[in-house]
């Protein structure tokens, strides 16, 4: 089994496949942070006051904050001056209505990724909302979310269309103060998703977005607020993935959800940005805020990630459980590979009582990458008969790559039970001669046994996103084990 | 601190290592007190500590403690070999290490300094990392303390029972440190136990340094029994060469706030340690336990086991770090955070940690935080035993786990007596064995 | 000395034990027989006061007192045995000492003295070589790494050195080979006398062809559908139970 190690290596060092450019004029802003910037960017929104005066303020705050050193990932300073903080595709003044009037090259660059924008979604009943950089060019089934009462549409839009609920949620979960990246996305945000579903509605379909990164030294600032009312449900499907960058991009987005009592909402993200060449130069740094608060009694937030892109990952979906009966679950699968660095988990904040969370994370690191899950269970003294179980295990891919479990534990009520479990080992030998010698090669039995662990996540996922979370792993994977 | 920066500007060492001293000194005010902003503190706020007016122990301090004054104070363990420091300084006429094997030597510090200064080297080593404020002031304010040493393949097969008293009448610094060298295939058991008179308000600041040379076993046993006025901030530091064995356990009942933090360097194959530790506390009291286990090269084992029982308003933290450095290879490491809330004020807050860096390991931690298993109760219940009793004896259990490793009677029968009475089962276990 | 009266009892809000009745004279062994889920166990387990049953309707009374108001351990007190159907391993309490909190416990209850820990043992020694269970056995953890075999046998020591007036046998038979069957089924043999009554919840017949009851009753679906002499066991054994549940339904 000696050369195992080297054709393990030999998979994961396969190239991005998901990576090339398409060249399409961008409206881009010059680079700059400052308060002109942001209010450059709330004119060519043509932004109510209101909205302004919140990026402002959020502006002066961020202005007082320092960047966090606490995560287990290192990188070189990021210059904020450097970055341009505005770039729409140019006919953003005249939105295309339908596909045909879409830029075809921006249509080629979907294929290119095998995102089936028109048919396979279609079919598949999903409504896209895709970003193309920061501005939406795109939504579908528009009239049959409607019939549901169900809002779907860019952030931008329900600024302008829905601003009692904006202002009314807009940073209720996560406020502007929370950390630096959150706040610096409150400034200077450019768009996003706005979901709201009404009382006692099962949204009609699952609401799938596409994210792309495709303009040079654009920071990508993305903006999304999910709002569940009473009784009602919905599946979020978020996905993304980047042409081959050589510089490091910026990524710091906040997503909000809200559960009122007895809703649910279930969101999965696959992500598979940029994570930079085999020496580590380039890749996207991706510093993203996501929260859930189940706000009402029965209320629910599942987020499922699997997370394959981005040079460094620091990402903490967290439920914050005030309803009674409440319940939080997380999901995740976290690969590295090459030089990535990720630093994800969860948070489980427990105020109501009988609030229940799960959480079950799976980390892989092949190569000289840093994989580390860092989660907090905190159960606080009202959270009478609160019930947490976490599951925390590792894979090592290679003798260079590193992976960590940081989990807190904070209990304030007797009644509450909490159980943790973790472990770390490498892929198995046994496993890899087995089905080997029922002659499975070695790149496919790895990605057997890889997706084997990963199994509990990846049932979590919705079925199509299921299947394509599996072909990321396989492809992240290729290379790397050989 | 104001007393700290008091005692600081009014040492004046001498000896061979007044300068070494000095330089301790200048990293403690360098560093300054630690806050919670600090990760290693997130959980300890040392703010009760800020205006006590504290002054450094001197060997004058609790002289007028005496044999009947020691036998007084609650001594959970006995040996024939017994060395008392009171408030941190070594009290001859207290002890008795006339009966010491061959091979096995104990001093107090205060007389080996000036002979072997460069056995003391190490504790002057740089203390440049903020977490180590504490072992810097240890340093700075080192007078006394115990210097053990084990020559190869000596053995001693009763503990060495060190007794560390807490004796003052105003608030005292007490930074005793415990030096200790495990020759080749040495194998000896040191119990460190720390009591108090009731109403010592001091700070016990106390470091050992514990040296295993190749395939020498230690027994490390702590027992932390200083009054609850009495403050603790302890460091056990073991470095491990090829095939010894660390076994550390760490039992906390008393003290106002305790903060240990026990080190162990797997530093050559074949090592191997277990750390066990139990702590149950009640009123206000507060015990934090971080532990680091650093396997630094391959084929390195590692055990941990630590449980708390907290009732009242008290806190519990444990922090255990299990480090697995480049090219450790063939690596096993378990450890488990287990605790008990016996009441609506206490708190738990436990992060067992896995930093790991090579691939060939098998690495598990768990942690749990919970009541009493209801099947359990119900089942003794069932069998006639009323429910208080009931939870007594299964408190009794989840602590025994930690202990039932530990081959010193002492310390279980100290934790029977604590939860199920005196004597209670060991008395029947004695009556069986004999019949 | 035991009388249900249309017992009700749910468990999560579902109905389980529909209108149980049912009369245990002093010195009679009734054995309850039923398909999988027909509710005996949850009859045991609310004889003997676990948590999770909600009790909606009907009467237990044992010798005269409210046995559903009693706690479990002055259940224990009155005489009530549960010998369990997968006896709880505990970690770190002592078979033994287990053993003497109990009979303490129950001789408090009852007014009597502490039996001394020499009498105690001398008490257990006896106990331990009628039953035939392994003598080291008793200074381990209650239960703890104890074979299928091994614990029953546990069970059933336990019961001989705490003389129940009543005792409920929750299918002691499963997970058992039939030596380990039949020793434990000595035991209870042992055991029986012309006060002692037994309850033997099994789902096969062949436990009652070692210990032999006086009364078999067939619960299906919460309800005692039929009751008969020990022949009506020989009966299910060769009909199976649908006959009954058919005609019941």
């Amino acid at each position: 089994m000696a050369s195992n190690a080297q054709d393990i290596e030999k998979i994961v060092d396969r190239q991005y496949a998901a990576g090339f450019f398409t060249e399409i004029d961008q409206d881009t802003v010059p680079p700059g942070l400052n308060a002109d910037t942001i209010r450059l960017i709330s004119a060519k929104k043509n932004e109510p006051a209101w909205m302004l005066d919140w990026r402002l303020k959020a502006f002066a705050r961020f202005q007082q904050m320092r960047e966090p050193n606490w995560a287990h990932v290192s990188y070189p300073p990021i210059d904020l001056q450097a970055i341009s903080y505005y770039s729409a595709p140019k006919s953003d003044k005249d939105r295309p209505q339908s596909l045909d009037e879409v830029d075809p090259k921006l249509l080629e660059t979907y294929e290119k990724l095998g995102i089936p924008l028109e048919e396979q979604k279609m079919l598949a009943g999903v409504a896209v909302d895709a970003v193309f950089d920061s501005v939406s060019v795109h939504t579908t089934f528009r009239d049959k979310l409607a019939e549901a009462d169900v809002i779907f549409c860019s952030f931008s839009e329900a600024v302008q269309e829905h601003p009692e609920l904006i202002q009314k949620y807009l940073g209720s979960v996560v406020p502007v103060t929370d950390n630096y990246y959150a706040a610096l996305n409150s400034a200077v945000f450019t768009d996003g998703s706005f979901v709201y579903i009404p009382k006692n509605t099962r949204c009609p379909m699952e609401l799938s977005t596409y994210f792309r990164i495709n303009a040079m030294n654009t920071g990508q600032f993305e903006r999304t607020l999910v709002i569940a009312d009473e009784g009602s449900y919905v599946s979020y499907l978020e996905g993304c993935t980047a042409p081959m960058r050589d510089e490091n991009q910026l990524h710091a987005a906040v997503v909000e959800l809200v559960a009122l009592q007895d809703a649910e909402i279930k969101y999965s993200t696959v992500q598979n940005w940029y994570p930079g060449d085999e020496e580590g130069r380039g890749g996207i740094y991706n510093f993203v805020t996501k929260r859930g608060d189940c706000r009402g009694a029965r209320s629910k937030i599942s987020w499922t990630q699997v997370e394959t892109g981005s040079a460094i990952t620091w990402k903490y979906p967290s439920c914050v459980l005030k309803g009674e009966d409440s319940v939080g679950e997380f999901y995740s699968v976290a690969l590295t590979n090459n030089l990535q660095q990720a630093d994800t988990g969860t948070k489980m904040v427990h105020l109501g009582r009988g609030t229940r969370s799960t959480i079950v994370s799976k980390g892989i690191s092949a190569g000289r990458s840093q994989n580390a899950y860092r989660g907090l269970v905190r159960i606080a003294p009202g959270a009478e008969g609160a019930r947490n179980y976490t599951q925390c295990d590792s894979l090592l891919l290679g003798d260079r790559s590193a992976a960590h479990t940081f989990p807190y534990i904070e209990c304030r009520n007797p009644s509450a039970q909490v159980e943790h479990e973790a472990s770390t080992s490498k892929i198995s030998d046994d496993q890899l001669f087995y089905l080997r010698s029922r002659g499975i090669g070695q790149e496919d039995a790895v990605n057997m046994i890889v997706n084997g662990f990963c199994k509990e996540v990846f049932k979590e996922l919705p079925m199509e996103f299921a299947v394509e979370a599996q072909k990321l792993l396989g492809i992240s994977l290729e290379g790397a084990v050989g | 601190m104001e007393a700290l920066e008091r005692i600081l500007a009014d040492l004046a060492p001498a000896g061979p290592h007044a300068g070494a001293r000095l330089r301790a000194a200048e990293q403690v005010r360098a560093h300054g007190v630690p806050s919670t902003r600090q990760e290693a503190w997130k959980y300890t706020s040392l703010a009760s500590l800020k205006d006590i007016a504290y002054r450094a122990a001197s060997a004058a301090d609790g002289a007028a403690l005496d044999a009947q004054g020691l036998a007084a104070l609650p001594l959970a363990s006995a040996s024939p070999h017994r060395a008392v420091l009171v408030n941190g300084h070594f009290r001859a006429d207290l002890s008795t290490l006339d009966a010491l094997p061959a091979g096995i030597r104990v001093r107090s510090i205060a007389a080996a300094a000036a002979a072997e200064a460069e056995l003391l080297a190490p504790v002057y080593a740089e203390h440049t990392q903020p977490e180590a404020v504490f072992t810097a002031l240890n340093a700075a304010l080192l007078d006394d303390g115990l210097l053990i040493e084990a020559d190869a393949d000596a053995r001693l097969d009763a503990p060495l029972h060190l007794v560390f008293v807490a004796a003052g009448a105003t608030p005292l610094l007490r930074a005793p440190r415990v030096i200790v060298r495990a020759g080749r295939h040495a194998r000896l058991r040191v119990i460190e136990e720390f009591v108090g008179q009731e109403g010592d308000r001091g700070l016990t600041n106390v470091v050992s340094d514990l040296v295993l040379e190749e395939g020498a076993v230690l027994d490390h046993h702590r027992l932390q029994n200083e009054p609850d006025s009495t403050a603790q901030i302890g460091r056990v530091r073991a470095t491990l060469a090829a095939n010894a064995t660390f076994n550390s356990d760490s039992v906390t009942f008393g003290g106002a706030l305790t903060r240990i933090d026990i080190e162990v360097a797997l530093a050559a194959r074949g090592a191997r340690c277990r750390l066990n530790g139990l702590f149950t506390t009640a009123g206000t009291q507060h015990v934090d336990h971080h532990t680091l286990i650093d396997h630094q090269v391959g084929d390195t084992h590692s055990e941990e086991l630590y449980r708390g029982i907290l009732d009242g308003r008290s806190r519990g933290v444990f922090n255990g770090k299990v480090l697995v450095r480049r090219d450790a290879q063939c690596i096993t490491a378990r450890q488990a955070s287990n605790n008990l809330l016996l009441s609506r004020q206490a708190e738990i807050d436990t992060k067992p940690e896995l930093e790991i860096y090579a691939d060939d390991v098998s690495c598990a931690h768990g942690a749990t935080v919970g009541e009493l298993d209801t099947q359990a109760l119900f089942y003794l219940r069932s069998r006639g035993i009323d429910e208080a009793q009931a939870r007594a004896l299964l408190t009794y259990a989840f602590a025994e786990k930690v202990v039932e490793t530990i081959p010193l009677d002492s310390i279980r029968h100290a934790i029977e007596e604590r939860f199920i009475g005196a004597g209670a089962l060991s008395e029947l276990e004695a009556l069986l064995e004999q019949s | 000395m035991l009388e249900i009266k249309n017992l009700h009892a749910e468990v999560d809000g579902k109905p389980i034990l529909r209108g149980i009745d049912l009369v245990v004279r002093p010195g009679e062994t009734h054995a309850i027989m039923g398909p999988n889920g027909s509710g005996k166990s949850t009859l045991s387990h609310v004889l003997a006061g676990r948590e999770g049953y909600t009790v909606t309707g009907g009467s237990v009374t044992f010798n005269g007192k409210p046995l559903l108001e009693l706690e479990p351990e002055e259940r224990a007190g009155e005489g009530v045995f549960l010998a369990f159907q997968y006896p709880v391993e505990i970690p770190g309490v002592n078979n033994v000492y287990m053993l003497k909190a109990a009979l303490n416990g129950i001789r408090a209850y009852r007014g009597e003295k502490e039996l001394s820990a020499v009498d105690f043992l001398k008490l257990v020694k006896a106990r331990v070589q009628a039953v035939g269970l392994d003598e080291s056995l008793l200074n381990r953890p209650v239960n703890e790494g104890f074979s299928g075999g091994e614990k029953k046998r546990n069970e059933v020591f336990q019961m001989s050195v705490l003389e129940p007036r009543l005792a409920i046998l929750d299918e002691t038979d499963s997970g058992l080979d039939i030596d380990a069957l039949k020793a434990v089924a000595e035991g209870v043999n042992a055991l029986r006398d012309e006060a002692r009554s037994f309850i033997v919840v099994t789902h096969y017949q062949r436990l009652l062809d070692y210990i032999v009851p006086d009364y078999v009753h067939v619960l299906s679906k919460g309800r005692i559908i039929k009751s008969g002499g020990k022949e009506l066991a020989l009966e299910l054994e060769a009909r199976g139970y649908d006959w009954l549940t058919s005609e019941a339904a």
